[in-house]
């Protein structure tokens, strides 16, 4: 009986810290940051297209719905490979 | 050389030749079209119906030298690491690694279309009228400045060090009557020809030819 306390109560819990883990928050917070960096460039350029009217407005404002696009595609796909590696 | 198609405001058509020569100059001078003279197509808030837009300034390139700069080392930083990884066991996985380079295009294609659209939208616009100045600081941040031309009492030049010298980039800063806001238009392609063409276009505005 005692030594099945023993054996329970001896070495249950060990903490272990990985670097590469914690690495991985601040990646992922990178992620997001450029994701809403994006955001806010896509209202920047609503008012500034407002404020300088020129003939490559529309031209301008495609590219900054584009990059939102792919900032998430690459938001969501670099989350996926750096939480897997 | 062919000339390109002039598009001369009624105003300047009577005005002396030189200052419309020497505008359409600066404008052929520039690099990607920096300095746009008598531009089609170009508007901006406020501007009047029978207000003319003389030339639109944006910054030489060589002023975003240290953003381009910081895209590059984004791009680098992951590779660099991988690389070493190579050599040294430092911290994750290789799939740790092909993520982060992932995440460096992603990161960098955001600041160099920002640093394009900080270029782009960072704008001195000089009318018959008014001096507006326009700047994109970042995604969060911008500002709208104007000067009537009446009131402008002096204007100066300077180019920036070593810089400046080569690549013929300066500031040009007007003072303003009053004690308001003080312009300067900075970084700026030719800043001697462009403060000639700002004294002209003021000398022409107290005369009243325009």
């Amino acid at each position: 009986m005692e030594s099945i306390y023993e054996q329970l109560f001896t070495n249950s819990l060990t903490l272990s810290i990985n670097l590469g883990d914690i690495l991985k928050i601040p990646l992922v917070v990178i992620l997001l940051a450029n994701i809403f960096y994006s955001f806010m460039l896509l209202l920047k350029v609503k008012v500034l297209i407002d404020t300088i009217e020129t003939e490559s407005g529309r031209k301008i404002k495609r590219i900054v719905y584009l990059n939102l696009g792919l900032s998430i595609v690459v938001g969501m796909l670099g989350t996926f490979i750096i939480l897997l590696g | 050389m062919d000339k390109p198609k002039r598009n001369i405001p009624k105003k300047f058509q009577k005005s002396k030749k030189s200052f419309v020569d020497r505008v359409y100059l600066e404008s052929q001078k520039s690099s990607f079209n920096n300095v746009s003279a008598f531009p089609k197509g170009v508007s901006f808030y406020g501007k009047d119906s029978d207000e003319d837009i003389v030339l639109v300034v944006r910054a030489h390139w060589i002023a975003y030298l240290p953003d381009l700069f910081v895209i590059l080392l984004v791009l680098l930083l992951p590779v660099l690491l991988l690389f070493l990884s190579g050599f040294y066991p430092l911290i994750g996985t290789q799939v740790l690694y092909i993520g982060m380079i992932i995440l460096s295009i992603g990161v960098a294609f955001t600041l160099l279309l920002s640093t394009l659209l900080k270029w782009y939208y960072t704008v001195n616009i000089i009318t018959d009228q008014r001096i507006v100045v326009i700047k994109m600081n970042n995604a969060f941040s911008h500002s709208y400045a104007e000067a009537q031309l009446e009131k402008i009492e002096d204007m100066t030049h300077h180019h920036l060090g070593f810089i400046g010298t080569f690549f013929d980039v300066g500031d040009v800063q007007i003072d303003t009557a009053g004690h308001g806001v003080d312009f300067v238009l900075r970084m700026l392609p030719g800043p001697r020809e462009m403060q000639d063409i700002l004294n002209d276009l003021l000398e022409m505005k107290q005369k009243g030819d325009i």
